[in-house]
């Protein structure tokens, strides 16, 4: 299977629900989500490193950022919840070799919310499929 | 305008001799026979085929302290390596071994010709050489698979009249 988008986001909401069966995984963004515990991750860069550029043009790899963000709204432990799920997040990335490069809390307006926000990335090419486990 | 260009189109295009020593005029493509991609697919840049110009210094004896020496121009030459950086996977593996397969196979002393055309050249640039196999290159985690492919320059036309098959 290569790497997709939808690919690499089925990957991670499976491996969140084996846990969190009501968790809410999305691709799609929205400011304040409409159930607890959401996990929000997409893809939000994605480029041929100029490294990889041939004469004709012809390279099909590419550099590619995604980003994980975790909400939880439970009234005590939402903090751990958060750090729990994002670590199941982690290890699918990391099985995919995607590198974590950042994360860090993110304040929300409602002080009930906590976010944790995560980011990784890789070079992958088009000869490559996602490992199988 | 005068007539900048970028390296993006850039072909690259050889020829097994026919008759040894002697630049082909026909038979030149971008593959080998039964290959994907053509050589300019997978190579990401050039290097080597600039040649200095060495000199001879001339000052005469006579000159003065705080004189200025004297040169003359001589040979043309680099080191012989003419290198292509080059995305290196299985695919573009196969293809460039392929084309070094092929000079294997001359007989007779035959060598092989390249030609490298830029955008909207209509001359290209020839040199005689013998392609190395693609080794293994160095890589790094989170990086491109990249590394060097060789060719020993053994004469060189320099800019003639394109050959395009």
């Amino acid at each position: 299977m290569k790497y997709t988008n939808n690919a690499i986001f089925t990957a991670i909401r499976n491996a969140v629900k084996a846990e969190y069966a009501d968790a809410n995984c999305v691709q799609m963004y929205t400011p304040t989500p409409a159930k607890f515990p959401t996990v929000f991750a997409r893809e939000i860069g994605h480029f041929t490193p100029q490294q990889a550029w041939t004469l004709t043009n012809a390279q099909d790899i590419s550099e590619r950022t995604w980003e994980v963000q975790v909400f939880s709204n439970l009234s005590t432990g939402s903090k751990e919840q958060a750090y729990e799920i994002l670590d199941i997040c982690k290890d699918v990335m990391r099985s995919l070799y995607f590198i974590e490069t950042f994360e860090q809390p993110i304040d929300q307006q409602d002080k009930s919310i906590y976010c944790l926000v995560a980011r990784f990335r890789r070079v992958i090419g088009g000869g490559e499929d996602m490992p199988t486990s | 305008m005068a007539g900048e260009i970028g390296a993006l189109g850039v072909a690259i295009y050889y020829a097994p001799e026919t008759t040894i020593n002697t630049r082909p005029t026909t038979g030149f493509k971008q593959k080998a026979t039964g290959t994907d991609l053509n050589i300019a697919d997978y190579v990401t840049g050039v290097s080597g085929l600039s040649a200095d110009l060495e000199v001879g210094d001339v000052t005469p004896i006579s000159t003065p302290q705080y004189g200025r020496r004297s040169f003359v121009p001589l040979l043309y030459g680099n080191d012989g390596n003419i290198k292509f950086n080059c995305n290196i996977n299985p695919t573009s593996r196969d293809c460039w071994n392929a084309i070094c397969d092929e000079f294997q196979a001359l007989t007779g002393g035959k060598g092989m010709w390249f030609e490298i055309i830029f955008p909207g050249d209509t001359d290209g640039y020839f040199f005689r050489g013998e392609p190395c196999p693609m080794q293994m290159p160095d890589f790094n985690a989170g990086e491109v698979v990249q590394g060097e492919v060789q060719i020993i320059e053994s004469a060189n036309d320099g800019y003639q009249t394109k050959v395009t098959a």
